[in-house]
């Protein structure tokens, strides 16, 4: 009986543990950051950028006049640059043109300036 | 032959310390706890921690020869560690960048360990003396099989702060995991084979394997602590973020 018990105990451990150290040895592709930066900043800077949208939008659809609704739009475009070129310099991973070209296509698509 | 290889086991530690101040310089100067030093702290503690039982479970065992004024500071030693561990993990998980107070705790912390454990291992010919056959069974399986289950600790605490913080494996991590999982089975093979049939059959594999595998992975950090230095030197000719993939 105490044989069994030891024997389930081992192979129950050494799962676990052989479970972990696959996990360790997969080759997971970070290309770069060793602690998880990219990861985090990416996200930050969306969720970030998301309420950012979200305010200059109200902003767009409550301005008083045409003109004040386009310098809200372009104050959004302007600070959305700024928030991806902050995470591009931190990772080094997209060039200022992409950010730039990003950061109108989104604009362009998130924020319509529609007034009656 | 093994008397050699006992006594440059004996003083790995130094190796070990110095591996750990520079990883812990370089991570100050970096701002950043990088996974082979996380690696190097984990195993640090923990050993000091399996040293510390060891003796404790020999000191218990050897009881009425007299050591057993032992115990007691081994039982402190792992409360401390247990402490240590427990700030540590509390703490980095907050924290992605190393603050000086925590640096400077744990940097003490592990400094206390190799010295404490340095000091345990001078009593360890007194401790292995004695074998009360009152408790043999209780004492084998005390000693093999909660050894085994601190060096799974090892395993599950690395994979554990690796996978909360998002972090690549580094190749001192994976050698430490590795190499406890080895020196895990080589416990539970000793353990089943003194307990089940009593000889001393794989008493050579066991301590040539243990003695091998900590001269190794000693001689493997002290390599990578080497290209960490000089990666560190040269580091514009690196590309950011693969300062640490090492």
């Amino acid at each position: 009986m105490e044989y069994i018990v030891i024997f389930c105990l081992v192979i129950l451990f050494n799962h676990i543990l052989i479970k972990w150290l696959i996990d360790a040895f997969k080759d997971e592709k970070k290309h770069f950051s060793s602690t998880g930066l990219q990861d985090d900043l990416e996200h930050s800077t969306e969720k970030v950028i998301n309420s950012m949208l979200a305010y200059w939008k109200l902003r767009v659809d409550n301005a008083r006049s045409i003109d004040e609704g386009a310098d809200c739009l372009l104050k959004a475009n302007k600070s959305e640059q700024f928030f991806r070129k902050q995470v591009a310099d931190s990772l080094g991973i997209l060039t200022a043109r992409e950010i730039e070209q990003k950061a109108v296509q989104k604009a362009t698509n998130v924020v319509p300036l529609k007034r009656e | 032959m093994f008397e050699m290889f006992d006594t440059l086991v004996k003083y790995l530690w130094v190796g070990d310390f110095a591996a750990l101040s520079i990883f812990f310089a370089l991570a100050i100067k970096q701002k950043e706890i990088n996974s082979s030093l996380m690696a190097l702290v984990v195993t640090t503690l923990v050993s000091g921690t399996i040293i510390q039982y060891q003796s404790l479970v020999n000191s218990i065992q050897g009881y009425d020869t007299g050591v057993g004024y032992l115990a007691g500071w081994s039982i402190g030693f792992i409360l401390f560690d247990c402490i240590i561990g427990y700030i540590f993990y509390k703490r980095y998980l907050s924290f992605k960048t190393p603050d000086k107070p925590l640096a400077n705790l744990l940097f003490v912390a592990c400094l206390s360990t190799f010295l404490f454990c340095v000091i345990i291992i001078q009593f360890s010919p007194l401790l292995t003396g004695s074998e009360v056959t009152a408790y043999k069974d209780w004492v084998r399986v005390a000693y093999y099989l909660g050894t085994a289950l601190l060096q799974g600790c090892v395993v599950y605490v690395i994979h554990q702060m690796h996978r909360i913080n998002n972090m690549q494996y580094s190749l001192i991590a994976r050698m430490y995991l590795l190499a406890f999982f080895v020196a895990a089975q080589l416990q539970i093979i000793r353990f089943i084979e003194r307990f089940t049939w009593d000889t001393h059959v794989l008493a050579g594999i066991y301590r040539w394997g243990l003695a091998s595998i900590n001269i190794a992975t000693t001689a493997v950090v002290l390599f990578i602590t080497c290209l960490a230095i000089y990666q560190y030197y040269n580091h514009h000719k690196i590309r950011k973020g693969e300062l640490w993939n090492i």
